[in-house]
């Protein structure tokens, strides 16, 4: 018998060590599984984001003689790397076989037409050329290279390339063969129909939109500027050209002569006369379209000069090559400060060093904003000009070389020296635009005055410059958090107080699982609500939104007051729960009154006074200068001081100041315009009003919180004495008074406040609020909210209820209200709960995708303005992958924003659980 | 008077694109269906031909009701890589191909694709309709809408009206996903980059909308979406006369903001498309029947002439 109860013993037991671990075993291989998918997903990225970090590879290396070599200025390599075309000032050009170094055809920019060049101009990859004679006449052209296919030869063997007539062929595949051949084509001659004398410098280059530009400059200082539209019909037939034309008189200054380069913005408002001084003097097209010298700057810095000069791919930016191997990058930005006749400024956007040696030629891509440097001591770099990255670095032993160029398809890069050497690299530029540097820095973009931080990464063109700042889209994810945050965590927690600590078990087990149900909701079903409910309702009832997120909580502080004055035989009868009933009914007023009260609030406080009205009607006169206030120099620029004039009945308008004609009756105008009414969109949008009302509505909740806590340090105490030694319903009287009267005190302190910030120039439309777009961060903290509401009321809720049973009967026991025992007793034991509740949640509107989708207008914008819209790095994936070529920058960059989510939901949830660590052992004695 | 002069235009401006559709419909011959044509036509690319390729799809399997039709559109960027890969036959985009995508496609077939012209989208700046403003360059229109300008008022664009010449433009446009967004950059906005002051809409008849409601609104969005409450303005270049956006003017390259709707298709320059299934697809969309699609979608059909040179790339006979 007893043997019989050891064997059932010892097998029950090596059942249970079996099933034990077995358990484990599942347990622990599948924690290992989730660790090793979640490494998985984190080395996936890493995988594809880390060869944006890497420089371009340098391929195969083609060297090579020739005995053609005329000093070539420019180079031209076909697009399939076979010959070279080896180009003179005089457009003249010779084209080399790259394989053997032979001379296949010349081609004679001046056959057919006499004429002495004086000047030339060449410009992407000679896709834009332009010849000027000593007549003054012009020419304009382009170098093309030609490809079509051709049945080869018999015998020709796949691989071989044929030198030809003008070109030569090469046999791509059996029976097929490619004819390259390059062409100049130049047109007719245009008179110049001012100035007189030879051209001296010339320009000729393109815009975006196919604009065409030339700058000419005659012996006689005469400097013409012609715009040349060339307009394709989208239905066929011949183009038409639209030519037009302004001149000016460039004055040489004092012993400078004329200008060694000349250079034309492809805008054609510029034109830049660069001496190898460093001397800049810029000319400027003005409103009336007529040309001035704006400025007059040095481009150099200290001790150099100037060895080079050529504009970038979009012809904006004007690249300076120094003597001392420096490379400044220019271009014409705003100039708030109005120091110049047209407002408008040169700014070195970039200053590149890497090598000592003087710059002999730099020469754009045609594909990207990269440019290739060419040292006198043979060392070729390749730069990115945005993102400063160095792409690719040759040094080449070859002595004084002449002139480089990238080819057509940015895989390659050629140089020559005098002594007819020459060189060509196959390269793969990998990912020029990316660097460290041009995604979490501030960068100096094209046409801005000073860096910044911005995202936009579709391009119209090559020559547009792409941005790639991931920090507006930092920003944006942390807007969209701290907002919904701020919505979500008071009423998650407040709710999970509520039900742990105030309502009966019966009513807590029907509140859990229903709130628990909100999360089920499909986030995508919530971003449809946002944006098809919830935002054109915000954008219809704004006034009374606004207003009602004041009165709702006023009027349930208030009828819990009132409810106070109820007799307490009455109040006694009532059970748990029941009080909600007063809670839903007071809320309800709160909505109706905000409802019916918010127009009419709005109204009276953000209605345009009667200088908002002869601003709208348009009644202003200049102010005289001797009465403006000496502070109002910089009032163009500085809203600050904008704010200040408004405070003055004065404002400011393209540089000038203005203030109200006097006696006019501007409250017709205003009214048939339908202006005369008071909106909050309006007034949020800047049309018209002052500060303060804004900043009460702002101020208001946090002076009344101010007020409320220093009544409670300084005086709470012996009023509840005193109250405690009188009757209950003059308790509630008193209670109910001194609500009134904090409010009222919280209220006078925000109008206090706001009148005060009015007057020091804040104003909150400068930060928190701002123009109103109906898809905004508003519509998004409520309805993110919702979605992370019941995450923290959960987690919360079983945080609280984790709290022993016997500190609450404990501190019951002793007299404290249960108010005082959920406050004061269970709240410090169960907060590393709740800070837990709150960082999950947190984590979750992180990465909170669909929401965020829907509900904005997913602008890249870096404000705090609660009615801006902004974009999240989850949202900018969504939005963008699908549109991102494979493996290429954007695409990768993308995987780079999975990478940054990835680490910040890491690095938040490492905190939570840290603090709630330290908390935890703080506690672990209870 | 004013009202008048407004409605007259209004109603001038409706007339004009369906005499001018009328014009190059009547041209195109009327498709007629041969035999032996079987197989499935793929299609990956632009969302904004998504609708236009799935109704010249459903016209299709009208005339062959065996063939099958799977369209997908995510996007011009996604039509490159199919065609190279062999997974799609047309490739619908709403842009040119860039030059990196073209040398993509060179490598690896030795040739560049061909490029049909299928339609012509022209996009309209809209006003709210009692504006004062009719006219607009392109010159304003980037310092409205762009970084290089600053903040415009009104009276900034040439507008006396004391009630708008202090008024700050209100900017509405389309969300940077969108193919007009990338559209209208270059064009219009000359390269810049757009004032973050820009609303973005999430779709075209949005912004119509956006502009209806707001009588110091501008915004921009496809012609095809234009209602009573809005008007369009006639856009000029570099100071020269300003022309409406119509077919007519989008035909002859005045109206500055139109631009073609291109199917990319793979073929051998030296042969010419072999098969009857592209061929007749492509026939299809190059007639009358085709091209009614094309206006019955909001754009402009293309004129004959585009038509004719377009098949002839294919190496198929214009026979009108």
């Amino acid at each position: 018998m007893k043997k019989n109860e050891s064997t059932t013993r010892s097998a029950a037991s090596r059942r249970l060590h079996a099933m034990d671990t077995a358990a484990e075993f599942v347990v622990t291989s599948g924690g290992f599984l989730v660790l090793t998918a979640v490494l998985g997903i984190c080395f996936y990225l890493l995988w594809v984001v880390l060869p944006l970090f890497e420089r371009g590879t340098l391929g195969e290396e083609t060297l090579g003689q020739t005995s053609r070599i005329d000093s070539p200025e420019w180079i031209m390599v076909d697009p399939y790397q076979h010959a070279a075309a080896l180009i003179d000032t005089e457009l003249d050009a010779n084209v080399i076989m790259l394989e053997t170094g032979e001379q296949i055809a010349s081609i004679d920019s001046s056959e057919g037409f006499e004429g002495e060049i004086t000047s030339s101009s060449f410009a992407r990859g000679g896709e834009f050329v332009a010849v000027g004679y000593a007549d003054g006449s012009v020419r304009l052209g382009s170098f093309d290279y030609s490809n079509r296919l051709r049945t080869p030869p018999e015998g020709a063997v796949v691989g071989q390339v044929i030198a030809e007539d003008q070109g030569y062929l090469e046999i791509i595949e059996e029976g097929r063969g490619r004819v390259v051949q390059l062409a100049l084509e130049l047109g007719d001659p245009i008179e110049m129909n001012e100035g007189d004398g030879a051209v001296v410098r010339l320009d000729y280059r393109r815009d975006p939109t196919g604009k065409k530009v030339l700058a000419v400059l005659r012996e006689d200082g005469t400097v013409l500027v012609s715009t040349v539209r060339t307009i394709r019909p989208l239905g066929g037939g011949a183009p038409t050209t639209r030519l037009s034309t302004k001149s000016f008189a460039f004055e040489s200054p004092d012993g400078l002569g004329k200008p060694d380069w000349m250079h034309v913005t492809a805008d054609s408002d510029h034109v830049l006369m660069i001496w190898e001084n460093g001397r800049c003097d810029r000319y400027a097209r003005l409103d009336d379209n007529s040309f001035v010298l704006a400025e007059t700057a040095q481009v150099t810095t200290e001790g150099a000069e100037i060895s080079s000069v050529n504009m970038l791919l979009g012809s904006l930016s004007v690249l300076i090559g120094q003597t001392d191997g420096r490379m400044g990058v220019f271009h014409v930005a705003d100039d708030v400060h109005r120091n110049y006749a047209d407002e408008r400024m040169l700014v070195r956007a970039h200053l590149i060093q890497n090598e000592d040696s003087p710059i002999v030629s730099m020469k754009p891509s045609t594909r990207d904003r990269s440019v290739l440097i060419l040292h006198a001591n043979g060392v070729q770099e390749l730069r990115h000009i945005t993102s400063e990255k160095l792409v690719a670095k040759i040094e080449s032993d070859h002595a004084d070389p002449v002139a480089a160029t990238i080819t057509p398809k940015n895989d390659g890069i050629m140089s020559i020296s005098s002594d007819g050497s020459y060189e060509l690299h196959e390269i793969e530029p990998g990912y020029p635009e990316f660097s460290v540097k041009a995604l979490f820095g501030r960068v100096f973009y094209e046409g801005t005055e000073e860096p910044e931080y911005i995202y936009q990464s579709s391009s119209g063109d090559d020559a547009s410059e792409i941005k790639l700042s991931l920090m507006p889209l930092i920003f944006g994810t942390l807007k969209a958090t701290v907002f919904a945050m701020i919505f979500a965590i008071p009423i998650g927690v407040l709710a999970a107080i509520y039900s742990s600590e105030f309502v009966s078990k019966r009513v807590r087990r029907k509140v859990k699982p229903v709130v628990e149900l909100m999360a089920s909701l499909p986030s995508v079903v919530l971003g449809f609500v946002a944006a098809m409910v919830v935002a054109p309702f915000i954008a219809d009832y704004i006034d009374s939104f606004v207003i009602g997120l004041v009165i709702v909580p006023m009027s349930i502080l208030l009828a819990a007051h009132i409810w106070q004055l109820i007799p307490l035989s009455i109040r006694l009868r009532t059970r748990s729960g029941q009080h909600m009933t007063l809670v839903a009914v007071s809320a309800a007023a709160g909505i109706g009154i905000s409802l019916f009260i918010g127009p009419a609030m709005v109204r009276s406080w953000f209605e345009p006074d009667d200088f908002d009205a002869a601003v709208l009607a348009g009644s202003l006169e200049p102010v005289p200068e001797s009465e403006l206030p000496g502070w109002a120099d910089d009032a163009a620029y500085n809203t600050k001081t904008q704010r200040r004039l408004r405070n003055q009945e004065l404002v400011s308008y393209d540089g000038e100041i203005y203030r109200a004609i006097e006696g006019m009756d501007n409250a017709e105008m205003v009214s048939t315009l339908g202006l005369e009414h008071g909106s909050l969109r309006r007034w949020l949008n800047d049309e018209y009003g002052v500060a303060w009302p804004g900043w009460l509505v702002v101020f208001f909740p946090v002076a009344c919180i101010l007020v409320w806590l220093s009544h409670a340090i300084l005086v709470r105490r012996r009023i509840d004495l005193w109250i405690s030694q009188h009757e209950a319903h003059i308790g509630g009287i008193v209670v109910l008074s001194k609500f009134v009267l904090l409010t009222g005190l919280g209220f006078l302190l925000a109008y206090i406040g706001a009148v005060t910030a009015q007057s020091l120039g804040y104003d909150p439309r400068d930060s928190i609020f701002g123009s109103f777009s109906p898809r905004n961060t508003l519509v998004v903290a409520i309805i993110m909210g919702f979605a992370v509401i019941p995450i923290i009321f959960t987690i919360s809720e079983d945080a609280l209820q984790a709290v022993p049973m016997t500190l609450r009967t404990a501190s019951l026991g002793s007299g404290a209200t249960p108010w005082q025992t959920a406050t004061r007793v269970v709240l410090p034991v169960a907060a590393s709960g709740i800070f837990s509740a709150c960082m999950i949640g947190f984590g979750r509107a992180v990465g909170e995708t669909m929401i965020v989708l829907m509900a904005t207008g997913n602008t890249p914008e870096m404000n705090w303005n609660i009615f801006a819209g902004f974009r999240t790095l989850a949202a900018n994936i969504a939005v963008e992958l699908p549109e991102a070529p494979k493996d290429e920058t954007h695409y990768r960059v993308l995987f780079l924003c999975g990478l940054v989510l990835f680490v910040m939901t890491f690095v938040i949830n490492t905190l939570a659980e840290l603090v709630r660590r330290v908390v935890r052992a703080r506690n672990a004695g209870l | 008077m004013h009202a008048k002069k407004l409605l007259s235009a209004v109603v001038a401006l409706a007339a004009i694109p369906m005499i001018a559709m009328g014009n190059a419909k009547d041209e195109l011959p009327v498709y007629k269906p041969t035999s032996g044509v079987s197989g499935t036509i793929t299609s990956v690319g632009s969302d904004t031909m998504n609708n236009l390729m799935t109704l010249w799809g459903e016209e299709y399997t009208k005339f062959y009701p065996s063939v099958k039709i799977s369209i997908e559109g995510k996007g011009s960027s996604t039509a490159p890589p199919a065609l190279i890969e062999g997974q799609s036959n047309f490739g619908p985009m709403s842009r040119a191909m860039k030059s990196s995508e073209l040398d993509k496609f060179e490598a690896a077939f030795g040739y560049e694709p061909i490029s049909l012209r299928t339609g012509i989208d022209a996009l309209a700046v809209y006003v709210h309709k009692d504006c004062p403003l009719d006219s607009i360059s392109i010159e304003n229109l980037t310092k409205v809408f762009s970084v290089a300008g600053s903040e415009m008022t009104w009276g900034d664009l040439g507008v006396k009206d004391p009630a708008y010449r202090t008024r700050k433009v209100n900017l509405y446009g389309r969300n940077s996903a969108s193919g007009t967004y990338g559209y209208f950059k270059k064009v219009a906005l000359q390269g810049n980059d757009y004032k973050a002051s820009v609303k973005e809409q999430p779709g075209s008849s949005a912004v119509v909308q956006g502009v209806t409601t707001d009588r110091f609104g501008m915004g921009y969005s496809g012609l095809g979406y234009m209602t009573a409450g809005v008007k369009a303005l006639k856009v000029s270049v570099d100071g020269s006369d300003a022309y409406p956006a119509d077919a007519e003017h989008s035909l002859s390259g005045e109206y500055p903001i139109a631009r073609f709707l291109y199917l990319y298709v793979n073929v051998d320059p030296q042969a010419g498309v072999t098969d009857g299934l592209r061929r007749e697809f492509i026939k299809l969309i190059f007639s009358k029947q085709g091209q009614e699609v094309v206006a019955k979608d909001g754009y402009f059909p293309v004129p004959v002439s585009v038509a004719r040179e377009d098949l002839e790339k294919c190496g198929i006979d214009a026979d009108f």
